[in-house]
Order: structure tokens, then C-alpha cells, then sequence
């Protein structure tokens, strides 16, 4: 057992995603025999016994202790798998070997994928003819016909260690926090405040012992009719241990089909817990919207991946990689265009058997095409040498069914944008953004779970993963998406009075960040701060779901304040949150908001036409400060706004706040390295920076190396427009303390424009809902019957009510008419008369027989 | 003794064939129909054993054929007679102009 796991240690990875898959499958089973065996609830036999060990009428904590300790397992696991990557010292060839396995799913095409035998001998007579004669022409040898397959496999790099890590401890944390913030689900009954339901008439038994619905049930008694259900403790935990499988297969997935598949799994799973409290109408209507908003994404994913299986033949990364940029050597020498896409046009002549070829374009004009590489090197490609241009020898542009040649430009564009639109989905990024601030109808670790380890960082990690296949229209794209989307969130999240929403409008600006530095070509900065971000935004979101716990489900920031007395250990663990978000000094936020900030700087000096990329990250850390530090000093500090939710304020129990403590500890100290003060010796990014894509040494050297100079710079106006920020917050949130009524909803235009939310679900509400249901309402009225008879259309009838029945209706009415017609005009043939009968037929044959003697002639 | 051709056999069927559908064609008692089919059939009677006579490959089956006819008249005639007596018992008439309850 052990000699398995040493001589694949990335077993570990697997084992460590399928636990909390089978914590699931643990808590499905329970829950299904449950069901099934309720009906002999009353008997004492086998059955009856069943439904009460698995559970009975009140929710059984047990199935919430599995899931928790399984996921507990999951982090230990992907804390040591990190520890044991790190300090595995074999080289690289045999850490691939040792750390990515791969299984067929489905395969359409040869078994083999290493070239057959035959060709290797060619290949080595060619390259023995080459060395005897280098002038003459040699025949290139068949290239093999690539297979066409969907596969299960797993590839742990340094990426994938880290952020394995940080799903499993993050959700861990998450998981404990939850066993005491979903307390209340624990008993038979839980009453919803936020449901009303119309009250049963005369409804009989009143308190459901033989109701087949308990859980929609509602007791006759009381004055108010406030929804009552069964709790629903484990159905949350299943929930979260799917959502916790799904993101983990994601994060080792190795090629792009599994992380569709888990990526799907992600956005039903936020569907299903996003809407947990589902009898609310806004919870079920924000579900439905996230998971909606997330289908669009997903479109464009699924179009990236059918362009990239059409033309690479492949969904595998490495081999994706390999197919769209040049090998960096063959047996005999350097190539040139080592690592870089290598645009190409179609030659004006075929060959002699008249496949089309491609050649090089001159120097100074763009290719139409971009050559593909054969993944493995079996014959020899010839990389067109750079001297000589338009002389080079050309490639084939198509060699078998599935390996072209050649890709259109633009279809690998469309490809890298239809990739990012599923990430822009996922990772909330504008126009796709309005579903996460909805989200927060879910319970809040959801929300944490959902903003910090999970689906929003999917889409980043995807951007990361995908990296190679982005074009440099892509990035740009990718990064000024980035830059608008933290900008337009920072934004809104000033105003906002929900102590969740300002979070959650904090987390699509930081993913913002994310993407920004990503799209400019800061690989590490941007996924370092996908890690810091984790932690500390789940410390923010767990801390908020302490305060809301602590105030008894009271989530606006109006009528909080004064906390900090009353709740101690979270107010000061959301300070620290606080901090890190903001990027103050030697918190894990600062290393990697200093490092975006320095890259994006050095690109917009290298790019001058590109200062807005600078700007706006610039003024949102500024922002960002400030609408941190304003919502600590409005929940924390100052007179209580409400004495009633203020007298009530507990702290939470330690099952909440060890995790606060624990992220806390995280938030301070994820990123550090030695010494302190240098962002660049962060252990973190170094880590991450050796399994930084290899092509991006030689793309973004001039922008590593501007980045030298600048970061001082860069670091210290961030860090002033950041303390700016706070300093901003302090004088307006602290000095003066606003009472509650400075805070409504009202102002001027400018302020309620940001409380609106930039009209987003506005505009989108009137471009896309209200024409579609304008739509549909025209169809349907188009297909609604003139109340007259069929035949005629009533002139008084609205137009739009005999559309329908003048096309379609009409359509095939008239067809019944004209047979009509034509039986009316033939029953004067069968006239009855028998003479008349004899006599057709008479003459028939008489002409029939004519016809034959003249035709036969 | 001198043998007659084929033509004179056929002619004589033509013309029994041709009195058969003027009679068909041109009676309107329902009997007298019947009698102008029996022409008709006996005109292909006629043909029938003609051929079989004077060509050589159809010596048997001409004959065969011709004695079938005779057999189907007798029971077509049977059935048809069946058909104009119920005819009569209902319309007390057997004039065929009379039968037309089922035209168009």
C-alpha cells in the first residue's frame, strides 16, 4: 500500500479529491434510506430501525461530523502532497511520471499513441541521409494519426500543489465554521422568518406526524405564518461535499474536458446551496440567476473547447501547449521560434499533388494562419528558419483528419476568448458579474465557500492553467476585463449597506486584480493573489457570518455598530482581514497586491497607450481601503445604531471562531518569505513561479525587467493610496460616527447610481428580459384561436391573433380546402348511371388500345 | 377440304365482342346487361379456342381457358342474377337507370 503511493505520490491528490466525494455518496445513501424507510417509521422492525439510525424526524449531526472530518483528511492530505511536491527531488522528466497519470475515458482512433516502430526507423535513416547529404530532399515520414480521446487524468505541478492546499484547509475551516453557524438546522423543526406562507384552512394534524410533506408543513397556531420545515443540517453538508469534490477534480484536472465536467459540477452545486433556503423567493430566484448568468459563460467555454478538439485534436494541457507553440529543440539543434506561436499564410502554390501548403510571411506582416506542432516529435518538423524569408521549406497543411496543419488565426482567438468567457462567468467578471452579489442569499459559509476557495477561483485558475493558449489580443482582453470589473465593483461596494454585499463586491474587484495582472503578463502575481485572497476573504466572510450569527441574522451594516465590545476575537480577526485586503505592509494581501501593482505599472510603461491598465487598480487599492475600513468601523466601532440587535450581540461559540483564528493566522502569514520586507523573496511566489508557463521567460522579458525598476514606485503609491483610503474611512466613519439615518438609501445621483449597482440589472433586465418576455408573449398571442369559426377571420380580431391563423393555420387549412374542391368538382363523374359507366369504359380502352397499336408501330 | 384461317374466327369474336358492349351499354334492363356480358365473355371464348387451334404453342391451354370462362359465366351470371332479383324485390323494377342511390 505504501510502495503505491511512493512510487506515484500523486495518488495522494486522488485520494484526497474523493473523499469528500464520498462523504457525499455517505450522506446521499443515508438520506435516500431515510426517505425510503419512513413509512415504517412506527413499526419496531428492520426497516423502522433503519429510518431512525439514519436519522429519524430530527436531523442527525453524525453525517455533519463525517463530511467535516473527511474534508479535514482531504487538507491533510494536501498539506502534506504539497510538503512531499516540494521536496521531491527527481527531475522533471521523472516527475511527471511520478506526479500525472492518465486514463482513457473514450477514445475514437488508435490505441497507440507512441509512434509505431516503422516510423521510428525512418526517422532515423532520414536523419542518417540528412548527416551524409544535408542538400538533397528527403521524404518526410507519415505522421501518425492522432486519436481523438477523452480522458481522466490528474497533473500536480507546483500550482496545482498550492492551490490544492488551499481548497482543502480553506474549506476545512469553512466546514468547522459551519457545524456552528447551521446550528439552527439541527432541529425538527426550523422556523424561516423571511417566508410567510398563506395559512392551511382547517388543515388536519396539525403538527404533521403523518404528513407527507413535514417539511412544508405549516401549524395552524400562532398568529403569524411563518414558513416551518424540517432542518436541513446534512442535506447542507452533502451539498458542500459535492461543491468541495467538484472544485478539487478541477484543480488537478490535466486537460480541459475534466475541468468542463467539474467546472458544470461547481455551478450546479452553487446552484443547489446558493438557493438552500429555497422557500424564500429571492433565494430561489438568486440561484436561478447564478446559474443562469454562469450558462452564458459556459456557452463560450464549451465553444473554446470544440475549437481546440476540431483543430489541436487534443484537450490535454501540456499536449495543447505543445501543438500551438514551436518545440524548443529537435535531436539536431536549437530551433528558432522556440516556444512562440509561429503565425504562417497559405503559399500561393500547392505541391505537385496539390495540397495546399503554408509558408512564413514576410517579415513585418501578419500570418493568417498559426502553424500547429505534432505533439509527439515523431518525423521531423521543419521549424521555417527565420533567414531567408518566404524561401523556408513548407509545411503540409493538412495531414490526417484530425491534425491540421494549420489553425485560422482568428478561429484561435475565438478559441482563447471563448475559454476566458467561461471564466468570466465563473469569476464574476463584468458584464457577467451580477450574480455573485445575489449569491449572498445563500447561508454565509456558503458564501464564503463560494468566494474565497471555490467557484470564483475556478475561473482565475482556469486563466492560469490555459495560459499558453491566450494570444495576445486574448490577454489584453482578459486584462481590461480586469481592469473595468475592479474598478465598476470597488465602486458599488462603497455604498453598499449589506455587510455581505460590500464583501461580495470586494471579491469581483479583487478577482479583478487577479485577472488584470494575469492579462498583462504577471502569471505569479496574479495567482499569488488568487491564494492570499482566499484566505483572507474567507476570514472576511466567515467573520461577517459570525457578526450576522452573533446579531441573530441581521446583515445591515445600519443598524450594527459597537460590536467590538461585545464580540471581540471577531472583531479583531476581521481587522486583520481588514488589513490584508487592504494591502498593508507584511500581510500576505500586500505582497501580492504590490506585486500586481508593480507588473501592471511596468506595462503601462512599456505600453504608454495602455495607462488605464495602471490607473484604475491604482485608484481601486485606494477604494478598496476605504470600503474596508468604513465597513469595520460601521459594524465595530462608534454607538449602537440599534440598541435592540446591540443588546442581543453575543460572540460566537469557539466552534466559530477557531477558524477565524486559525484564517487569521493564514491571512497574516501565507505569502511570507525572507527577508520580510521583499515582495520578491515571498515563499509562495516562488513557488508559483516554478510552474510559471516556460514560455512567458522569453515573452515577458522586457516586462520582468521594467518591472525591476518600477516596483518601488508602484509599491509605494499603492500603499499611499491605499492608507489615503483608510485615512479617508477613519475621518468620515470614525471621528464622527453617522447615526443610522446619514446611512439610508438616499442621496445624490452619483450615490445612487453606485447603490444601484451601475444599473447593470437594469440595462440587462431591459435589453434581454423584458424583449424576451415581450416575445414571448407575442408567440403566444400569435397562437391563440379567433374565437369565430375557423374559415374566416374576423376583422375585428387583433392582427396579432390572426397572424397565426393566416400562416401556419392558413397553410395547411388551404390544403384541406383544395382537396375539398377537387372532390366537389369529380362526384359529377360518378354519376350512377351504369350506360354511362360502360360507355367511359369502352372508350377508354378503345384509346388505350389505339395509343398501343400507334406507339407500338 | 379447304381450312379457314385464323382471321374469320377473329373477326366473328369482334363482332360478338362489339354486340356484347353495345348491349351493355345500351340496355336499361338489368337481364338484358347480363345477357350482353355473356356475349362478351363468349366472344373471348371464341378468341380463345381460335388460338388454341391455329397456334401451336397453345393447343391445351386455349381449351382449358375457354371451359374456365364457361365456368366463371355460369357463376357470374349466378351471383349477378342473385343481385338483380334482390334488386327487384326492393325497386320492383329492374331498370339499371333506376340504380344510382350511390352516385356522387
Amino acid at each position: 500500500m505504501l510502495d503505491w503511493f511512493q512510487s506515484v505520490p500523486g495518488r495522494l491528490y486522488v485520494v484526497g479529491t474523493l473523499l469528500p466525494l464520498a462523504a457525499f455518496a455517505l450522506l446521499l445513501i443515508a438520506g435516500g434510506v431515510r426517505a425510503l424507510c419512513r413509512p415504517f417509521r412506527q413499526d419496531g422492525g428492520f426497516a423502522g430501525s433503519l429510518y431512525w439510525l439514519c436519522g429519524g424526524d430530527v436531523p442527525l449531526k453524525t453525517g455533519a461530523y463525517v463530511s467535516t472530518a473527511f474534508m479535514g483528511l482531504a487538507a491533510v492530505i494536501g498539506v502534506a502532497g504539497l510538503v512531499i511536491f516540494l521536496t521531491d527531488e527527481t527531475t522533471n522528466t521523472e516527475r511527471a511520471a511520478r506526479w500525472s497519470e492518465r486514463v482513457d475515458w473514450l477514445r475514437l482512433g488508435p490505441l497507440e499513441t507512441s509512434s509505431p516502430p516503422v516510423w521510428e526507423k525512418q526517422r532515423e535513416e532520414r536523419s542518417k541521409q540528412r548527416r551524409a547529404d544535408p542538400t538533397r530532399t528527403i521524404p518526410e515520414p507519415p505522421t501518425p494519426p492522432t486519436a481523438l480521446a477523452l480522458e481522466l487524468g490528474y497533473k500536480i505541478d507546483h500550482l496545482t500543489a498550492v492551490v490544492f492546499a488551499m481548497v482543502t484547509v480553506v474549506g476545512t475551516l469553512i466546514f468547522i465554521f459551519s457545524l456552528g453557524y447551521m446550528k439552527d438546522e439541527t432541529k425538527e423543526f426550523v422556523e424561516d422568518h423571511e417566508v410567510t406562507v398563506a395559512p392551511a384552512e382547517g388543515e388536519p394534524g396539525a403538527h404533521g406526524s403523518h404528513d407527507r410533506h413535514p417539511s412544508l408543513h405549516a401549524p395552524g397556531h400562532g398568529h403569524d405564518h411563518h414558513l416551518k420545515r424540517r432542518g436541513r443540517y446534512g442535506r447542507f453538508f452533502l451539498y458542500l461535499s459535492l461543491f468541495c469534490f467538484s472544485m478539487l477534480n478541477l484543480v488537478i484536472a490535466d486537460n480541459l474536458f475534466q475541468v468542463f465536467v467539474s467546472w458544470e459540477l461547481v455551478g450546479v452545486c452553487s446552484f443547489l446551496l446558493i438557493g438552500f433556503y429555497y422557500e424564500r423567493p429571492s433565494a430561489s430566484f438568486a440561484a436561478n440567476k447564478a446559474f443562469i448568468v454562469n450558462r452564458i459563460g459556459d456557452a463560450g467555454f464549451l465553444i473554446g473547447i470544440l475549437i481546440a478538439w476540431t483543430y489541436l485534436g487534443t484537450l490535454n494541457f501540456e499536449e495543447l501547449n505543445k501543438r500551438v507553440r514551436a518545440p524548443v529543440e529537435d535531436s539536431h539543434r536549437q530551433l528558432p521560434f522556440a516556444n512562440e506561436f509561429v503565425p504562417v499564410r497559405t503559399a500561393k502554390e500547392p505541391d505537385r499533388k496539390g495540397n495546399p501548403q503554408l509558408e512564413l510571411p514576410p517579415k513585418d506582416e501578419p500570418g493568417t494562419h498559426i502553424a500547429l506542432f505534432p505533439v509527439s516529435q515523431i518525423g521531423h518538423f521543419d521549424a521555417p528558419s527565420t533567414s531567408g524569408h518566404g524561401k523556408t521549406r513548407p509545411v503540409p497543411a493538412q495531414q490526417t483528419y484530425t491534425t491540421y496543419g494549420a489553425m485560422p488565426y482568428w478561429l484561435f482567438v475565438v478559441m482563447g476568448l471563448g475559454i476566458f468567457l467561461g471564466c468570466v462567468g465563473k469569476s464574476a467578471q463584468v458584464p457577467l458579474q451580477t450574480w455573485l452579489p445575489d449569491a449572498m442569499e445563500g447561508p454565509t459559509p456558503v458564501s464564503a465557500l463560494i468566494h474565497a476557495a471555490t467557484m470564483v477561483a475556478a475561473g482565475v485558475y482556469l486563466v492560469g492553467r490555459a495560459y499558453p493558449l491566450f494570444a495576445p489580443e486574448v490577454l489584453l482582453i482578459i486584462a481590461y476585463i480586469g481592469a473595468i470589473t475592479l474598478f465598476i465593483s470597488a465602486s458599488i461596494a462603497l455604498v453598499q449597506t449589506d455587510i455581505k454585499r460590500v464583501l461580495a463586491y470586494s471579491t469581483c474587484s479583487q478577482l479583478g486584480f487577479m485577472m488584470l495582472a494575469l492579462g498583462v503578463g504577471g502569471w505569479v502575481a496574479g495567482l499569488l493573489h488568487l491564494i492570499t485572497h482566499a484566505f483572507f476573504k474567507a476570514l472576511l466572510f466567515l467573520c461577517s457570518g459570525s457578526v450576522i450569527y452573533g446579531c441573530h441574522h441581521e446583515q445591515d451594516l445600519r443598524k450594527m455598530g459597537g460590536l467590538k465590545s461585545k464580540m471581540s476575537i471577531t472583531a479583531w480577526t476581521m481587522f486583520v482581514g481588514v488589513l490584508a485586503i487592504s494591502g498593508a505592509p507584511l500581510l500576505s494581501g500586500w505582497y501580492s497586491k504590490d506585486m500586481i501593482l508593480s507588473v501592471s505599472l511596468a506595462y503601462a510603461v512599456i505600453h504608454p497607450e495602455h495607462f488605464l491598465l495602471f490607473l484604475l487598480p491604482a485608484v481601486t487599492a485606494g477604494m478598496t481601503a476605504y470600503y474596508m475600513f468604513r465597513l469595520w468601523f460601521l459594524c465595530f466601532t462608534g454607538s449602537p445604531r440599534d440598541a435592540h440587535v446591540h443588546e442581543h450581540a453575543r460572540e460566537s461559540p469557539w466552534v466559530m471562531t477557531l477558524p477565524l483564528l486559525v484564517l487569521a493566522v493564514f491571512s497574516v502569514c501565507v505569502a511570507w518569505g525572507w527577508p520580510l520586507w521583499n515582495v520578491e523573496a515571498s515563499y509562495l511566489g516562488r513557488v508559483l513561479h516554478a510552474s510559471e508557463p516556460v514560455h512567458m521567460h522569453d515573452e515577458f522579458r522586457a516586462l520582468r525587467i521594467k518591472e525591476q525598476d518600477v516596483h518601488l514606485l508602484a509599491g509605494g503609491l499603492a500603499l499611499g493610496v491605499a492608507a489615503a483610503g483608510a485615512a479617508i474611512a477613519f475621518v468620515v466613519f470614525f471621528r464622527k460616527a453617522p447615526d443610522a439615518n446619514t446611512l439610508y438609501a438616499t442621496g445624490p445621483a452619483w450615490y445612487r447610481f453606485l447603490l444601484r449597482k451601475w444599473y447593470f440589472d437594469e440595462a440587462y433586465d431591459a435589453a434581454f428580459l423584458k424583449p424576451t418576455v415581450q416575445l414571448a408573449h407575442l408567440s403566444a398571442a400569435a397562437d391563440k384561436r379567433p374565437t369565430d369559426t375557423p374559415h374566416t377571420p374576423s376583422e375585428a380580431e387583433p392582427p396579432a391573433k390572426r397572424f397565426d391563423f393566416l400562416t401556419l393555420d392558413g397553410f395547411l387549412n388551404a390544403i384541406g380546402q383544395a382537396m375539398d374542391t377537387v372532390g366537389r368538382a369529380l362526384r359529377s363523374v360518378q354519376s350512377g348511371k351504369l350506360r354511362a359507366y360502360v360507355l367511359a369504359l369502352a372508350l377508354t380502352a378503345t384509346v388505350l388500345l389505339g395509343m398501343l397499336a400507334v406507339l407500338a408501330k | 377440304m379447304n381450312e379457314i384461317g385464323l382471321t374469320p374466327f377473329l373477326l366473328l369474336g369482334a363482332f360478338l365482342f362489339a354486340c356484347g358492349v353495345v348491349c351493355v351499354a345500351a340496355k336499361r334492363n338489368a337481364v338484358g346487361i347480363l345477357m350482353g356480358v355473356e356475349l362478351i365473355l363468349n366472344a373471348a371464348n371464341v378468341n380463345l379456342v381460335a388460338f388454341a387451334r391455329f397456334s401451336t404453342g397453345f393447343r391445351l391451354e386455349g381449351q382449358v381457358f375457354a371451359l374456365m370462362v364457361v365456368v366463371l359465366a355460369a357463376a357470374e351470371a349466378a351471383v349477378a342474377l342473385a343481385i338483380i332479383l334482390n334488386f327487384y324485390n326492393n325497386h320492383a323494377t329492374v331498370d339499371v337507370d333506376k340504380a344510382d342511390e350511390l352516385r356522387g
